[in-house]
């Protein structure tokens, strides 16, 4: 939704496709892959914290920095995993706002197609 | 290698990630804060409002596009502020255009009858007037309730003002759009009709006639009117047909109502 507007939620409308229809397979989207960035950050995350453990467990010392950039980088990996579950939470909230908004449009539908048709819209 | 030599590392590296977490978190806040900002001064309702009430479809189409629209869905869908705004701003577009089209009349394509022809019975008395209204109050009507009760001079007054409004609607329609010059005629006759009726009435329709005949022409223009600035297909000859309706109550306003009933005319 981050490149959307809401001229482009009234140009979907004026179409004759059915926006309800759209917005649902775009929601269904949005949470397959937020999905999916949580479990590949959670997995790089986990993989790393693993890589660390290896490298205590070694008798010859790793460097100081590949401890600190391992660290680090799977603590950040973790974080974004859980704030990709965390955003999941959401999306039904943001689902049935946007269909409250479309619902609102859809009253106004021949306005809109009106408007797209004088080249305004 | 002792995990206990490491634990400064590990803890820079966790520190490290930490802080720029809460850097990107922060970023992300300020990021939302200026696009909340924008958002909502696009949505601002006070310039809507104005072009509402101006019906220019071109002006509305570009506050609809280059203001209303420019407001990101993220923002939208986030924000409960934004969220208000728009929607404050999608009820009055839904209120302006999805006015309902009279049920008591429809757009007749039949030519108008000619003077002397039937017309619909007129009452023999007052009293019969009145009380031949299905939807006059049992305590009498006032002028509080309908136009065409308010006093001689008041609805000359009125008459003269629905003229200059038809005439002003006639050269638009020529000159710009159907949708500008019936919208624009509609708007006009609310702020010069509605206020007169103490605020009973939000929107215009036939119901603030107490004449059968002033209402079949009221619901004549409105059902062209509200159909036109609905999005539907209305002629040039449905727009001209609309007015003439509108002109009919500007030439049968400043007469009595009774006497409005009893006279044998044309109606549009």
């Amino acid at each position: 939704m981050k490149m959307l507007q809401l001229v482009d939620l009234m140009r979907l409308v004026a179409t004759d496709v059915e926006p309800h229809k759209v917005i649902e397979k775009a929601f269904e989207w949005e949470h397959a892959r937020w999905l999916e960035v949580g479990k590949w950050f959670l997995a790089t995350g986990a993989a790393g914290l693993i890589g660390l453990i290896t490298l205590f467990a070694k008798t010859d010392p790793a460097p100081r920095v590949v401890i600190i950039l391992l660290s680090a980088g799977s603590t950040l990996a973790v974080m974004i995993g859980l704030g990709a579950f965390w955003r999941v939470r959401y999306i039904a909230a943001r689902y049935s706002r946007l269909r409250a908004i479309t619902g609102e449009l859809v009253d106004v539908k021949p306005f809109l197609q009106l408007l797209r048709k004088r080249g305004l819209l | 290698m002792s995990m206990l030599a490491e634990w400064p590392s590990l803890v820079a590296g966790i520190l490290a990630s930490v802080i720029s977490g809460a850097a990107s978190a922060g970023f992300r806040q300020f990021s939302i804060a200026r696009d909340k900002a924008k958002a909502l001064s696009a949505a601002n309702t006070d310039d809507f409002e104005s072009v509402l009430a101006n019906g220019d479809l071109s002006d509305l189409g570009k506050i609809l596009r280059d203001r209303l629209g420019t407001v990101s869905l993220e923002v939208l869908l986030n924000d409960s502020e934004t969220q208000s705004k728009v929607f404050r701003s999608l009820q009055r577009l839904t209120e302006v255009v999805n006015q309902p089209v009279p049920e008591e009349t429809s757009i007749s394509t039949a030519p108008p009858a000619a003077p002397g022809e039937d017309t619909p019975a007129a009452p023999s008395s007052p009293d019969s007037y009145w009380s031949s209204d299905p939807l006059s109050p049992t305590s009498g009507p006032t002028s509080r309730d309908y136009i065409d009760l308010l006093d001689d001079d008041e609805r000359a007054r009125l008459a003269g003002e629905i003229a200059r409004i038809v005439q002003a609607a006639r050269l638009e329609i020529r000159m710009n759009d159907i949708w500008t010059g019936l919208a624009r005629a509609r708007r006009n006759m609310e702020i010069k009709l509605l206020p007169l009726l103490g605020g009973s009435q939000r929107s215009l329709s036939p119901r603030i006639f107490l004449s059968p005949r002033l209402r079949g022409a009221m619901g004549s223009f409105l059902g062209v009117a509200n159909k036109a600035i609905h999005g539907g297909e209305v002629s040039f000859e449905d727009a001209e047909r609309a007015l003439r309706a509108a002109e009919f109550v500007a030439e049968k306003l400043p007469m009595a109502p009774v006497d409005l009933d009893k006279t044998p005319s044309a109606t549009p």
